[in-house]
């Protein structure tokens, strides 16, 4: 049983479970996730800054799919009701983006750690 | 008097990279594209003659991540070509079974791709339902398999167009949602846009290959009857 606000982050083993045993894959996903979800708050708080609510709202709902893989629960729902929210409560949706950023940043700090780096497959020199 | 014309000076760069099949360094810069049938070919390593058309979306959008400005270019000019290019392919040329696979998330596309790959299909994969649609037109792929909301043109919305279109009526079409989860959005997506299958986010792989199998059963005994032959030798 869990505290009550603990993070509820994937195991590395479901998700190695999921995949049929591929851990490699596994880990170069959380890699490409960790990657996208940097640029995908950088956008939103872009698309904040320039009061394109709709933007954010697309931006969470495309996120929210990736999320789902490494953070079914919470960090899931925040990107639920950033999509849902109704674009004349800027105020809140601004509150959502904030924790859903500090979500993702510990969910990211969490898989920086759970998650060994893969190699590269490709290499520019 | 005429002024030289400054812009046609060739000013040289170089892109090393390591190949993903022989591990031999090439100069990208240099190197031609590929003669794949896809949406965007890869460069072709002098040393081996390969290409890394067979590396996962991931890889390639990893790849494309960190290249030079020179390189970008390329590949910006290779992927405005690149829907003229796949239009002017005859179907009979793809590799079956083939399968298009259109998510706007990356991370869906990378995860769908290798599953079906591993099922056995020949892939593209594209973040845009209109180009998914001009694409499933031109190629008429086995497969279809979309996620549900998108931006410019919903995935069941995608699959009414398909199921309508004389070339592409025989296409299997699945869709994956992970808002439009509940009965009434499943009972809907099959008889308002005839949708062949309706899976929830996040597809698991397991689940996705059941439903291709289903869907597309001579493609799994191809596989079932392939493994057998392995085995046996």
């Amino acid at each position: 049983m869990s505290a009550v606000g603990e993070p509820q982050y994937v195991r590395r083993s479901e998700l190695i479970e999921m995949f049929e045993g591929d851990a490699e894959f596994v880990d170069d996903l959380a890699a490409q996730f960790t990657a996208q979800c940097r640029v995908a708050l950088n956008d939103m708080n872009d698309a904040l800054a320039a009061r394109d609510l709709s933007r954010v709202s697309r931006l969470a709902h495309a996120l929210k799919g990736s999320v789902a893989y490494f953070d079914p629960g919470y960090g899931q729902a925040i990107l639920r009701t950033i999509e849902r929210i109704s674009p004349d409560q800027p105020e809140r949706l601004r509150s959502l983006v904030n924790a859903l950023e500090t979500r993702m940043e510990r969910l990211t700090r969490h898989l920086a750690v759970a998650f060994p780096r893969p190699a590269a497959s490709f290499a520019i020199h | 008097m005429t002024i030289p014309d400054m812009a046609v000076t060739p000013v040289h760069h170089i892109a090393m990279v390591s190949c993903l099949n022989c591990r031999s360094y090439f100069d990208a810069v240099a190197a031609p594209f590929c003669g794949c049938i896809a949406r965007e070919r890869t460069f072709t390593c002098p040393h081996c003659a390969g290409c890394a058309c067979n590396a996962s979306y991931g890889q390639r959008e990893s790849f494309a991540a960190g290249i030079p400005p020179v390189l970008n270019e390329r590949r910006r000019r290779e992927r405005a070509e690149g829907i003229g290019r796949l239009q002017a392919t005859k179907p009979g040329m793809v590799q079956r079974p083939f399968a298009l696979i259109v998510d706007d998330d990356p991370l869906v596309l990378v995860v769908a791709e290798r599953a079906v790959r591993a099922a056995g299909y020949s892939t593209i994969v594209t973040r845009s339902p209109e180009e998914a649609f001009v694409i499933a037109e031109a190629l008429v792929p086995d497969l279809v398999l979309t996620d549900a909301l998108m931006p410019l043109l919903d995935g069941r919305e995608l699959c009414r167009r398909l199921k309508n279109s004389e070339l592409t009526k025989n296409v299997k079409v699945i869709v994956m949602s992970a808002l439009y989860r509940g009965i009434i959005h499943r009972n809907r997506a099959f008889k308002e846009f005839s949708v062949d299958e309706f899976l929830s986010k996040p597809i698991k792989p397991a689940v996705l290959r059941d439903a291709l199998d289903r869907l597309l059963p001579r493609v799994a005994q191809a596989r079932l009857h392939f493994s057998e032959l392995q085995v046996a030798s």
